[in-house]
């Protein structure tokens, strides 16, 4: 009762620092829209400014090269527009209209003319053993992409030989006669209901993909900003006097920590919720295929973070203690955690090194929750199970310290 | 024994004695002063009798009841009013009372009970609803005494409740502290103002480096000085001052004379109060030295606390 009595009076208190419930929920949400709009780029795929954008020059001008310009425009990633000429598309990789220009060369018709089956079979021996340019086909990347020519080459490569082989596998008589046996039994079989078109399977919106990740590694970082406000409201109370007012009331000590300790995770619940909320009606983020898989994840990281809190709160003994530690432990747990990018994008032994921080695992069991179409339940049961365990043992460390130092009878 | 009793207490910080081997004893309704220079161990006192200082020797016993801190029924003997303003300024005066009062185990009708007595009896009904933050300096120290008092507690505890306050919040607090003594309730009030402690006390203690100079009742303290003398001259060379420190104490009077006080006793002097005083004459007729005149001043307890305690500065 005394704990619940402690819980709601620091409830209150929070309740009337405006400048906690600023840090706690209205920075992360200002924090999230300006490194969203900010980084976008580096991250999104949905974004129009993160496509590969080609450039297509048809000096050729047939019906070929325009099904090669129309496949490569349905092809996920890519943005298609036709170039007037070489010297533009060229241009245009300078200034960075295009990422890659396609040149489909005024000898293609001729060259494609040329080719027969053996040469889409046996491609390493046939006439395409050179590649595109044996189809007047050229292919030329940005400073972007050259470290990714190569692939680039192939990409354009499908969508050529996609546009081509059904002429060229025309010119074989027999080859010919089987396709069109083909052809009219596929159409049989639709006719008579057999085999219906595929049914697209229903797309859950995947939501604006830098929010999937921006959201969760700040979440996770302000989250851990909670340990400041907790260790300070240890100061405060030590200060004015009311820790001590507060221990020699009928309240038993264990019942004084839990009620200091569970205001600041009711708190970090609510703080993760309302940003999630925020990430999906501000900017538009997914909640992934099993949005209450993320509430274990919220509850498991807010534990941790009200554990390290406690821990840090029976650590330091004055103000700017308070002030250059958590700083200091927050920014650097979040940066090594990978709080600040994607965690994709931190080297191995950074990854291995993280997984020393809370951060760590319950950004990768929002990874998991928010970016897998189908996530993997046991990581994160794995990293539920982690994160708990670390605010137990930073709980426990902190109920040891806490007794040592303020019940020293 | 009945009452609150402190035997052989004794706190050490690495070499330095804080609190050296202090026993006193307070009965149930009596208001009991501990008196002491700044440093002279009473909060350290205080801290130990309400069990957040660990001693390192001595007990402290309620009602014949060793005092274990770790014991809830027990602490709930205890009420005490700390040095600092120990509430919170975020809060009004009813939202902290009825926090503390929740703590001590107070709820529903009980509670709301208490909460009305102690705004009563603090002078703070018509200000329950404000924050405490816009509270005078004396409203808050009311407040702080009257949160002590939610629990009905058998024994209280004060530590200097009046610093910087006004007459009128002194007043309040002063008679509070009486009427708590009406009831039957123990008070160990510590204080720098004499004229409290002569005021309300029954009995008072005199401590200074941890340890206790005089215990007793006003009359016994004030008794003990009755008879000392005060013998005035105009000016007095350094070497009668050496010559004469021994039996009596030298200083100069705010007039540019100088006094010469001879107590009852003086540590490692003890030759007669009259013995001393009739060298003292004889020194300073052989010196040529008129006399400006003899009496005998009027004692206090300030008196004797500034005679015990020294007139050195403490920090």
């Amino acid at each position: 009762m005394g704990a619940w009595e402690i819980t709601k009076k620091d409830l209150r208190l929070i309740a009337k620092d405006t400048g906690a419930l600023y840090t706690l929920l209205a920075l992360p949400i200002v924090f999230i829209a300006i490194l969203g709009v900010s980084t976008g780029q580096l991250i999104t795929t949905h974004d129009e400014s993160k496509l590969v954008k080609v450039g297509l020059v048809d000096e050729d001008g047939g019906e070929l090269a325009e099904k090669i310009f129309q496949d490569l425009s349905k092809i996920g990633g890519l943005k298609s527009e036709k170039v007037v000429n070489r010297d533009e598309a060229r241009l245009r990789l300078q200034d960075g209209r295009s990422s890659v220009v396609v040149i489909i060369g005024p000898d293609f018709q001729n060259s494609t003319d040329a080719l027969d089956v053996g040469d889409l079979i046996d491609m390493e021996h046939g006439k395409l053993a050179h590649g595109l340019p044996a189809i007047d086909v050229q292919v030329e990347c940005g400073a972007t992409f050259a470290a990714v020519a190569e692939l680039v080459e192939y990409v354009v490569l499908a969508a050529v030989l996609r546009a081509i082989s059904p002429e060229v596998a025309q010119r074989n008589k027999l080859i010919a006669r089987l396709m069109d046996r083909i052809i009219q039994r596929h159409k049989q079989e639709l006719d008579e209901g057999r085999v219906g078109p595929p049914t697209p399977e229903p797309v859950k919106p995947r939501g604006n993909i830098i929010y999937q990740t921006i959201v969760p590694n700040f979440m996770v970082m302000f989250a851990f900003f909670l340990v400041n406000i907790m260790a300070n409201s240890f100061i405060s109370e030590r200060k004015l006097g009311t820790l001590r007012r507060m221990q020699v009331t009928r309240v038993s000590p264990i019942q004084l920590l839990w009620g200091k300790t569970l205001p600041f995770l009711f708190v970090s619940i609510a703080q993760s919720i309302l940003l999630f909320l925020s990430g999906k009606l501000m900017f538009g983020m997914s909640w992934g295929t099993y949005p209450l898989m993320l509430l274990p994840v919220i509850l498991a990281t807010s534990l941790s973070a009200t554990g390290l809190g406690l821990l840090l709160a029976t650590m330091v003994r004055t103000e700017s203690q308070v002030s250059s530690y958590s700083t200091a432990l927050v920014i650097i747990l979040a940066g090594i955690s990978g709080c600040y990018m994607p965690r994709d994008w931190l080297p191995e032994l950074m990854k291995t090194v993280s997984l020393g921080t809370p951060h760590a695992w319950a950004l990768i069991a929002y990874q998991e929750l928010l970016t897998h179409k189908n996530p993997d339940m046991r990581t994160v049961i794995e990293c539920c199970s982690i994160l708990a365990a670390m605010g137990i043992v930073c709980f426990a460390f902190g109920w040891l310290r806490f007794r040592r130092l303020e019940y020293p009878v | 024994m009945n009452g609150l009793e402190v035997l052989n207490l004794c706190k050490r910080y690495g070499d330095l004695t804080v609190v050296d081997d202090l026993t006193f004893h307070v009965q149930p309704g009596e208001i009991f002063g501990l008196i002491g220079p700044n440093g002279a161990g009473k909060s350290t006192t205080m801290l130990m009798i309400s069990g957040l200082v660990k001693a390192d020797g001595g007990t402290v016993t309620f009602d014949g009841q060793r005092y274990t801190p770790r014991d809830a029924e027990m602490r709930t003997r205890l009420g005490i009013v700390p040095q600092d303003i120990a509430v919170y300024p975020e809060l009004s005066a009813v939202q902290n009372l009825r926090f503390f009062g929740s703590l001590q185990g107070l709820r529903g009708q009980r509670l709301n009970e208490r909460v009305d007595a102690v705004l009563n009896l603090t002078g703070l009904t018509r200000n329950a609803d404000h924050a405490v933050g816009t509270f005078s300096g004396g409203m808050a120290r009311r407040l702080n005494f009257g949160i002590a008092l939610l629990h009905e507690p058998r024994f209280v505890v004060l530590d200097e409740p009046t610093v910087g306050i006004d007459p009128q919040s002194r007043t309040n607090l002063l008679d509070g502290v009486r009427d708590l003594s009406r009831k039957g309730v123990g008070v160990l009030y510590a204080s720098h103002y004499m004229e409290e402690v002569e005021a309300i006390c029954q009995r008072v203690a005199i401590i200074d480096h941890g340890r206790l100079l005089q215990e007793g009742t006003l009359d016994e303290l004030l008794e003990r000085t009755a008879f000392d003398f005060q013998v005035r001259v105009a000016a007095l060379p350094a070497e009668l001052v050496a010559k004469l420190s021994p039996s009596a104490e030298v200083r100069p009077d705010p007039d540019g004379s100088v006094s010469i006080l001879i107590h009852e006793s003086v540590d490692g002097h003890e030759a007669g109060r009259s013995d001393r005083l009739r060298s003292v004459l004889e020194a300073l007729d052989n010196s040529r030295i008129p006399l400006l005149g003899i009496s005998k001043p009027e004692t206090s307890l300030e008196t004797l606390f500034l005679r015990l305690t020294g007139r050195t500065l403490r920090d």
